[in-house]
């Protein structure tokens, strides 16, 4: 009886191991070269391949794919060739901060690029700051998270303030709105400053009136049923709607406010800049901001190449700025590396190296631009309002902060 | 306004109580937490998605996600449940988590883990009812749980079915050496869990026009909930409990934000318990004996 009972036990727990095994996999993905390790230099990553936001994470692991191969038959760095370690955080900021550790011990990494998100950047920053090791996020845009991790933290994007600073003004003068509302994913950290802080400012410093100003629309992540937020949307009457929040849930409410057949125009920060957004409601309008979009024409030769390697991954979409900020990073840590002959042998050194090299980087060549790194770690550059409608994105206005 | 958060609210308990019904059925007759219905739930949205796309009639829509939904359990109920040892619940849970794992990948490797959104359709298209309006999808997801839960108490109650189910639910050993047909009534439990939760993804769906991953996890969350609410070992708690989880999350979002959304609903269901820790229908006796 007690036999039997075991080999009855053993066929579920052998199934959950297998199980877990698959997830495991789909968790984690490790590009290998085919030298040995004294010729290879690694850099790691830290990708949403998973979760929410994982249609960024797809296309960020097609990009350093492509950065990997481009390096390597451009013949390496220093003659080694580059290897880039990719995990998948899930965009669970627990997770990041763990991976940190496991590409500063385990993998011995030269630097990290990513976490995502700034919920994410938040946990992992002062992890790498303990560890000594830089790190570079391609999307987060809180402000403050790489002020509050120096000297290792950097972020190659736009404070989401300055963006939406620039945001409003077109967006007023494109659709003539006299007033908006504000709805915002309280449970995301960029969604909840965009929401709290940094849009009712941005409106009561252009005399603009928030309609839900003492209870603004607020939704959950996860949640499922924004009927109520879209029906509140609509007796309130606004002409435009602020979003504080990552393309998934503006999609969700997007699609919502579509079938409770509302066309007011909605505009937010870089969080909101998707491919999958613009497929929720074509027909309203998205007003947004972005170090670039597909048809910027400095890019042009990049975005053909990005599409050729989203193509041979099967990667949905066009490619977004969170691609090419992060390919921006893998070509300044490159650089940094190549320049100041780095390699793993002095891994302390050869980490501080590239912290000083992203300290110092002044009129660095982006891809749209030339890219110079402010105090607080973050990047100082040109963006574009962009607008999002009928199915793709097209510039408004070229900023020069 | 309030009247229709309320119908909002009902509408949406309509599906929560449909899944709610499909975890209470595994849980309630065989004391299995089956963790993969939100995947099944899913998977049931996605294929209705896929047939949609492909222009297939409503009514064969209808029928591929329950049917799928239907094939997915009983899968699970040979690889996670038939050959396991049934006694020990963490076996049970640990496969329909495993089950639930290798159908998230599946999901992700076919369809891919963006949102997926549904194609504009007439089902959609509000309709008006005086004070209040609805679509024509919300008033068939709630008919769909009613006729789906009248047709479920008809066959527990009067039919050969209905009393291996009953009597499963209250020994199984007894049912089995009283020469019951113990196997025929577990089979017919996960098929009808999973006939259900699929309907449920697709209805979802419609309602909302997009499913995406996450949804599993919260639709799961809701349906454990609204299952303990109603009590764990009376079925027609789950259909109780549906409507007013529902009504809480809609009311709830509208009035105090969805940052409280949680605290208020799960707040709820902890006063509940405290008064009535077996839940609204629940037995107030100490044994799991009468499940349906």
């Amino acid at each position: 009886m007690r036999t039997r009972k075991v080999r009855g036990s053993i066929k579920p727990l052998l199934g959950l191991v297998a199980a877990l095994s698959l997830a495991a996999t789909g968790c984690s993905a490790t590009n290998a070269t085919s030298g040995t390790e004294s010729e290879i230099v690694k850099l790691g990553a830290i990708l949403p391949i998973t979760g929410p936001v994982s249609e960024w994470g797809d296309s960020n692991g097609a990009i350093l794919r492509m950065l990997q191969a481009e390096v390597n038959a451009d013949g390496g760095i220093n003659g080694k060739q580059l290897e880039i370690v990719i995990y998948d955080s899930g965009a669970k900021g627990v997770e990041a901060a763990n991976l940190v550790r496991k590409l500063a011990s385990e993998d011995n990494v030269l630097a990290i690029m990513g976490p995502f998100t700034s919920s994410e950047a938040e946990v992992a920053f002062p992890v790498a700051n303990e560890l000594e090791i830089p790190i570079t996020s391609q999307a987060s845009s809180k402000p403050g998270v790489a002020e509050a991790n120096r000297p290792w933290a950097f972020r190659n994007t736009v404070d989401e303030s300055i963006y939406l600073k620039s945001v409003v003004p077109v967006m007023v003068e494109v659709t003539g709105a006299k007033n908006v509302v504000i709805a915002y994913d309280s449970a995301d950290a960029v969604g909840s400053a965009i929401g709290t802080k940094i849009l009712p400012a941005i409106m009561e410093g252009a005399g603009m009136p928030v309609v839900d100003a003492d209870n603004p629309i607020t939704f959950g992540t996860t949640d499922i049923d924004l009927k109520a937020q879209a029906g509140t949307i609509s007796s309130g009457g606004a002409h435009a709607v602020g979003v504080g929040a990552f393309y998934n849930g503006a999609a969700k409410l997007l699609r919502e406010m579509d079938q409770q057949g509302l066309k007011t125009p909605i505009f937010g920060g870089s969080t909101l800049v998707s491919a999958n957004i613009l497929e929720a409601a074509p027909g309203i309008a998205i007003f947004s901001a972005g170090t670039y979009y597909p048809g910027a024409e400095m890019a042009s030769d990049w975005t053909k190449r990005a599409v050729k390697a989203f193509a041979a991954e099967k990667v949905p979409g066009a490619p977004t700025m969170f691609d090419s900020q992060l390919y921006e990073i893998g070509l300044m840590y490159v650089e940094a590396i190549r320049t100041g002959k780095l390699d793993e042998e002095e891994l302390a050194a050869a980490r501080e190296g590239i912290r000083d090299f992203m300290e110092n980087v002044e009129g660095f060549e982006g891809l749209t631009g030339k890219i110079s790194m402010n105090e607080s770690g973050d990047a100082r550059r040109d963006f574009f309002v962009i607008r999002g409608e009928g199915g793709a994105w097209s510039k408004l206005k070229t900023v020069s902060p | 306004m309030l009247l229709q958060l309320i119908v909002n609210g009902l509408l949406l308990g309509g599906i929560y109580a449909l899944v709610a019904l499909a975890f209470s059925l595994n849980m309630g007759i065989l004391g299995v937490l089956n963790l993969a219905t939100p995947q099944i739930f899913l998977i049931g949205a996605l294929v209705g998605l896929t047939l949609l796309n492909g222009h297939a009639p409503f009514v064969f829509v209808l029928l591929g996600s329950m049917a799928v939904g239907g094939v997915l359990s009983l899968i699970l109920e040979m690889v996670g449940y038939r050959l396991v040892d049934k006694s020990d619940i963490v076996v049970t849970l640990l496969t329909t988590v495993a089950f639930g794992l290798v159908l998230e990948n599946i999901v992700e490797q076919v369809w891919g883990s963006q949102a997926q959104f549904f194609p504009k359709s007439d089902l959609a298209s509000k309709i008006d009812l005086g004070p209040v309006n609805v679509t024509a999808v919300q008033l068939l997801g709630i008919g769909l749980a009613i006729v789906l839960v009248a047709g479920l108490a008809a066959t527990v109650n009067h039919t050969a079915l209905g009393r291996s189910l009953r009597a499963v639910a209250q020994n199984r050993d007894a049912a089995a050496i009283l020469g019951l047909r113990v196997r025929r009534a577990e089979v017919a439990t996960f098929l009808i869990a999973g006939v259900l939760a699929g309907g449920a993804g697709l209805l979802l769906g419609l309602n909302y026009g997009v499913i995406s991953l996450e949804f599993g996890i919260t639709i799961g969350i809701s349906g454990i909930a609204a299952m303990i609410l109603g009590g764990v070992d009376n079925l027609w708690g789950a259909v109780l409990a549906g409507p007013f989880l529902g009504l809480a999350t809609v009311l709830g979002t509208s009035y105090l934000g969805a940052n409280y959304n949680n605290l208020l609903v799960f707040g709820l269901l902890a006063v509940v318990l405290v008064v009535r820790p077996q839940g609204l229908l629940g037995s107030a006796r100490h044994t799991v004996n009468r499940r349906v």
